[in-house]
């Protein structure tokens, strides 16, 4: 009686003990079609580098699907370019997000290290798109290694790809579709490509060489 | 039943207690030019109290003869009235050194006498100093078992009384030799041959080896104190932040082996550093939870002094743990696990040490008609789940702002061949009242398809953003 009361209370969020997985290994991307392919999500404890128009829009879709289930994000932001109301209106609950603005891709990586050696965050998205600078080798190899000591997803936006062996995934993203309101630009549609996978899954096989199809992201309206 | 603690020679155990390096090493104290206490390793080298330094030196010559600064004194007699406070909340601080608590009622948690004086005795060791302790009926037979060591109080020679020189000499022609040969006369029969003290000294007498109360001291518990300090004096100059950060940990360890002592963490840190030749330095160290974690705390006050660096060399440190109960946390079964509270701060300041303060925390968006009105506050995550579930993300283009530099100069730029669609203008207007801001905004598609927010203020055009 109490167990069927409780049952009714908590509703899915009780589960049988064999169906409660020990421990999510990867992270939702908030796309479905990208999880899909991608086989769960973004890879935890590793680093996936992701280029192309539409990263960011990617990036807060993850983190809001991170925040959503209660955990920590940190944002390491090298050009002071993050947009605080886009996060909002993506449904990042910016609570469970530490954003870092630094000064430039020496502090931003520095910044990086620092969280995945703290750990307690499930990703960390390093933005380094409009910071000057190459990230030498033995950065990346020490980023890599630290997304794996912290069991933390670390997505890399840039303007190319550049962490080469170190990143498990490249992803191209770019803009398709732009559809033209009256007044306004309409919607537009991100689409994916898996440009280099260490490990390519049979979905990544069958998905390679093609774009896979984002939802259509509606454009922020300013002033709203 | 009132439990004594002692602790011998406390100068040098505050001593030993602040410089553990000193253990096992001939070290003595010297106080008014006179050895007063020193180590086993000293005494084994024939130093005893009452030698000159001169003579001290010329018996063990690697002797170390240091004069303890009273604030490690008062941190050690501090630590020692915290063991006691950590069993009972009847506590009387005697003379130094001396420590008296009720232990009535500490049957449940401890069965016998002697495991509540192996729990005392490990308590005091974790703070770093050895007592004895003596339990019995009274303060003074308590007191007797402490300094003497000896269960059966009666074989104890009258002494341990603490007779006056006077009285102890009449006991001895009376041939009164031991604690038992007093509690056997009458006190009334003694105060009419020795006066007041006579029956004081057959009262404690008789309580001591009666298990009475009767006839005892009272014990007068004060408040239990809830400030911690501790401090030390340096014997040269530090300059920089590691050499302080590793001082600072060794004070931090004891002051957290004292808050563990009476269940209590530290929820803020006030360290003050003694300049050269004079002055002070004060800083503020908040912490986001109450914690013991040494190593988290030592991280923070090693980032805030580096922040706020002193302008002179540092001889003293002193820290003051603000105290509280340590956090508890309700975590839920279905969510994440989040970090503790002090090892996020820790990250955040490491952070901040990088990036600077002010760059560092959680975005929010303001209540502003501007487009880029935003902040940061403070990174606080709940620590549990929202109450209801989460909305889900909802699918935007996501802004990117672009450094002020990047500038349309033209109009003809926007409305040339690079341009293949463009939206707007939007005006946006706000804080007439203060810093009047009134902007026409164009979302704009270049050839290569990236799409740009622009802004004409005036008839100044300017590339405000990116839609990435």
């Amino acid at each position: 009686m109490a167990l069927a009361r409780l049952r009714a209370d908590l509703g899915a969020r009780v589960r049988s003990a064999d169906a409660i997985e020990r421990r999510p290994v990867r992270v939702s991307s908030g796309v479905a079609a990208l999880d899909a392919v991608l086989g769960g999500g973004l890879a935890r404890g590793a680093m996936v580098e992701a280029t192309g128009s539409g990263r960011a829009s990617l990036a807060l879709q993850a983190a809001a699907a991170a925040t959503g289930r209660g955990a920590l994000v940190a944002w390491v932001d090298a050009a002071y370019g993050f947009d605080a109301r886009s996060a909002v209106r993506a449904g990042v609950d910016c609570t469970r997000l530490l954003l870092a603005q630094a000064r430039g891709l020496g502090e931003a990586l520095r910044a990086a290290d620092v969280v995945l050696a703290g750990g307690g965050f499930e990703l960390l998205v390093l933005d380094r798109v409009g910071a000057h600078g190459r990230v030498p080798d033995s950065a990346w190899a020490r980023l890599a290694r630290r997304a794996e000591q912290a069991d933390a997803c670390l997505l890399v936006l840039g303007e190319r790809a550049e962490a080469g062996t170190f990143a498990q995934v490249t992803l191209r993203l770019g803009h398709r579709n732009v559809e033209l309101g009256p007044s306004l630009l309409g919607q537009i549609t991100a689409c994916a490509e898996i440009a280099r996978a260490k490990r390519r899954t049979p979905l990544m096989e069958a998905a390679a060489g093609t774009e896979i199809a984002l939802a259509p992201l509606d454009l922020l309206r300013r002033g709203s | 039943m009132i439990a004594c603690l002692w602790a011998p020679s406390l100068p040098l155990q505050a001593l030993l207690r602040a410089e553990p390096e000193l253990r096992g090493q001939a070290v003595a104290i010297l106080e008014q030019g006179q050895v007063t206490a020193m180590t086993f390793a000293a005494a084994r080298q024939e130093v005893r109290p009452g030698m000159t330094a001169t003579a001290a030196l010329a018996v063990c010559p690697h002797l170390t003869l240091r004069t303890p600064a009273r604030e490690i004194v008062r941190a050690a007699a501090a630590a020692l009235a915290d063991v006691a406070y950590g069993f009972s909340p009847h506590v009387e601080a005697a003379e130094p050194g001396w420590i008296y608590f009720d232990a009535s009622g500490l049957g449940r948690l401890h069965e016998t006498a002697q495991d509540l004086q192996k729990a005392v005795l490990a308590a005091a060791q974790r703070v770093g100093l050895s007592v004895r302790v003596g339990i019995g009926s009274g303060k003074f037979a308590a007191k007797l078992r402490a300094r003497w060591r000896e269960v059966v109080v009666g074989v104890l020679p009258v002494e341990a009384l603490e007779p006056s020189p006077e009285a102890a000499s009449r006991l001895a022609r009376w041939g009164v030799r031991k604690v038992a040969d007093l509690a056997a006369l009458a006190p009334p029969a003694v105060g009419r041959r020795l006066g007041e003290e006579g029956a004081r000294l057959a009262r404690r007498a008789r309580a001591a080896i009666g298990g009475q109360t009767r006839g005892d001291d009272p014990l007068c518990p004060a408040p239990a104190p809830l400030r911690f300090e501790e401090a030390i004096e340096l014997d040269w100059a530090l300059y920089d932040v590691e050499s302080l950060a590793f001082v600072v940990r060794g004070l931090l360890e004891r002051l957290v082996a004292r808050l563990h002592c009476r269940a209590l963490a530290a929820s803020a840190l006030e360290v003050r550093l003694a300049l050269d030749p004079r002055g002070m330095h004060e800083i503020q160290v908040p912490l986001r939870a109450p914690t013991r974690q040494v190593a988290t705390m030592t991280t923070l006050v090693r980032l805030a002094v580096a922040a706020q660096p002193p302008d002179r060399g540092v001889t003293g440190i002193a820290i003051v743990a603000r105290p509280a109960p340590p956090a508890t946390d309700q975590l839920s079964l279905f969510d994440p696990v989040p970090p503790p509270p002090e090892t996020l701060q820790a990250t955040v300041a490491r952070v901040e040490a990088i990036v600077g303060p002010g760059h560092v925390g959680s975005p929010q968006v303001l209540d502003s008609h501007r487009p880029d009105a935003q902040r940061l506050i403070p990174f606080a995550p709940p620590r549990t789940a929202a109450a209801t579930a989460p909305a889900g993300p909802h699918k935007v283009v996501a802004l990117r702002w672009l450094p002020p530099t990047e500038e349309l100069d033209a109009l003809a730029k926007v409305q040339g061949a690079r341009v293949t669609a463009h939206a707007g203008p939007w005006r946006l207007s706000a804080d007439w009242w203060r810093e009047p801001f009134e902007r026409d905004y164009y979302e704009v598609r270049t050839v290569s398809g990236a799409i740009y927010l622009v802004c004409r203020n005036l008839e100044r055009w300017q590339v405000v953003g990116m839609f990435d």
